[in-house]
């Protein structure tokens, strides 16, 4: 009873950042939607356990993660394809704004692990070390990827967008 | 100046406002109802092996008059694997994939010949075979040249008497193949406009009213049907899979006086989805027969539904992780 009372209240608290960080990372609200629910029931079934990690969320986040991965894997080919048949616009609602539209694109552009580790540092607020372990790659990748990360976003955004990305801005000075 | 990062991805995470979770007891519910899944296949598995060990004692020690000697069983051959485990489980396998990934989703088996099917789309451009084979579950082969199917993505494969039937996804949605030996593999039409997007067949099986695959078409639940697996119409009236709510068909199976097709619906934007199934005596008329089931996420996963072992005499059982790096094929020998 207890497990389940903890479990829910790590739930109702935690879920609606790991949605909007996930949601972030993919640009797929409905696919966010899905993998988190998918982590979060992963979670519950081994909740002995990840209730005794020192970040329980962060767990859920990693494994929403991997699933959507999988995800992008399986939809790729299909949805790039439709891309370059001009179809991608008719799949979107039409009552998003332009600017919503332009972000949305422009971090489509990035790859998924740029989008990944930009979010957890600018969103999410880790350190390049806290990436580092979360991601399970080294702090430099961390680095490398955050700059490019940026710089390819800024520059997907275009002129109209002021660009300030020309040194590796990467400091672990971000806390959570 | 500077470009506010963290304002720009708050305007794009502002978009899962319009997704809704499930609550907590569906969460659990659904995470305790797989736990007792896979309790029970445990437990069946334990019964099994205990038969199948007494039924070989008794035939060991039966009638001849009391007990002879057992002949030492065989030593598994050395099959190269890099990680063989010594303590008698199964071995594991990498298909060998060059640059490219490869993400396994089904095997089957025909005469002694395996095939994996999967996902070998690259995230940025192209990718590779969606297909391997082997005789012996070790060393496994990409399809002839000129001979793979036109595509990066088969979700699911079966054998048949006269060979391989898979289905999958290509640039204009759900697709299907055929192949005589795995090696070769013709496109089979499918009857569904080119629309691409998540549009795909994700799943295949075998009955005693024909081939049926089922997937995603315009946005909706779909179901085909196949005599022989050369061509794929429409299995009926599809708009008794429309339901003013998001739905899936989860499988296709054979029940007594026809198939049942359990799925699962949800309100638009919402995890709280409940089972549903529909019916038929025939394959081709179906109806809604259950729409207020338990709630739950979704489908059961793969290592419920999927096909995800074959077996032969000589290799033993094969088996694909759907949960792992991707690409590992593990072998129980037949002896292990």
């Amino acid at each position: 009873m207890a497990d389940r009372a903890s479990f829910d209240e790590f739930y109702l608290g935690t879920r609606e950042g790991v949605l909007r960080q996930l949601t972030a990372m993919t640009t797929d609200p409905d696919l966010a939607g899905d993998v988190v629910q998918e982590a979060y029931t992963r979670a519950w079934q081994r909740w002995a356990r990840v209730s005794g990690l020192d970040d329980p969320a962060a767990w859920v986040r990693t494994v929403a993660w991997r699933i959507a991965v999988s995800h992008f894997r399986r939809a790729s080919v299909a949805r790039r394809r439709l891309v370059r048949l001009g179809h991608d616009a008719e799949t979107r609602p039409q009552h998003e704004s332009d600017t919503r539209l332009d972000i949305e694109a422009a971090l489509r552009r990035l790859t998924p692990e740029h989008r990944r580790v930009l979010v957890l540092h600018e969103m999410v607020g880790l350190t390049v070390l806290q990436i580092a372990e979360e991601i399970g790659v080294a702090e430099g990748t961390v680095k490398s990827r955050l700059f490019r990360a940026r710089a390819h976003l800024v520059a997907a955004l275009g002129p109209d967008y002021p660009a300030a990305v020309d040194e590796p801005p990467v400091s672990g000075e971000v806390g959570r | 100046m500077s470009v506010d990062f963290n304002a720009l991805l708050r305007e794009v995470a502002d978009r899962s406002e319009r997704v809704s979770l499930a609550d907590p007891e569906t969460v659990r519910r659904t995470g305790d109802g797989r736990v007792r899944r896979r309790q029970l296949r445990v437990v069946i598995g334990l019964v099994l092996v205990i038969a199948l060990g007494v039924a070989v004692g008794r035939s060991l020690l039966g009638s001849q008059g009391g007990p002879r000697p057992v002949e030492p069983i065989p030593t598994p051959t050395a099959t190269g694997s890099p990680t063989a485990e010594a303590n008698g489980g199964p071995a594991v396998h990498p298909i060998e994939t060059g640059p490219h990934r490869f993400s396994a989703h089904a095997i089957a088996v025909r005469n002694g010949r395996f095939v994996v099917v999967g996902d070998s789309s690259q995230l940025e451009e192209g990718g590779g075979p969606p297909v391997y084979w082997s005789d012996d579950a070790v060393q496994w082969q990409e399809p002839a040249r000129d001979g793979a199917p036109d595509s990066h993505n088969l979700t699911d494969v079966i054998s048949t008497d006269s060979g391989f039937l898979a289905v999958g996804v290509d640039a204009g949605g759900p697709a299907a193949w055929r192949s005589v030996d795995g090696q070769t593999w013709v496109r089979s039409p499918v009857d569904a406009p080119a629309r691409g997007g998540t549009d795909a067949l994700w799943g295949i099986t075998s009955t005693r009213l024909g081939y049926f695959a089922w997937g995603f078409d315009g946005g909706h639940a779909g179901l085909w049907r196949s005599s022989d697996g050369t061509s794929w119409a429409r299995a009926g009236d599809q708009r008794v899979f429309d339901l003013p709510r998001s739905e899936t068909i989860c499988a296709i199976r054979e029940v007594d006086g026809g198939l049942t097709a359990p799925g699962v619906v949800a309100p638009r934007g919402s995890r709280d989805g409940r089972r549903v199934a529909w019916s038929s005596t025939d394959g081709s008329e179906w109806v809604l027969t259950r729409d207020d089931g338990e709630s739950t996420i979704w489908c059961d996963p793969p290592a419920v539904l999927g096909h995800l072992e074959a077996s032969n005499r000589d290799v033993g059982l094969v088996g694909i992780d759907p949960y792992g790096e991707g690409n590992d094929v593990s072998v129980t020998a037949p002896d292990s």
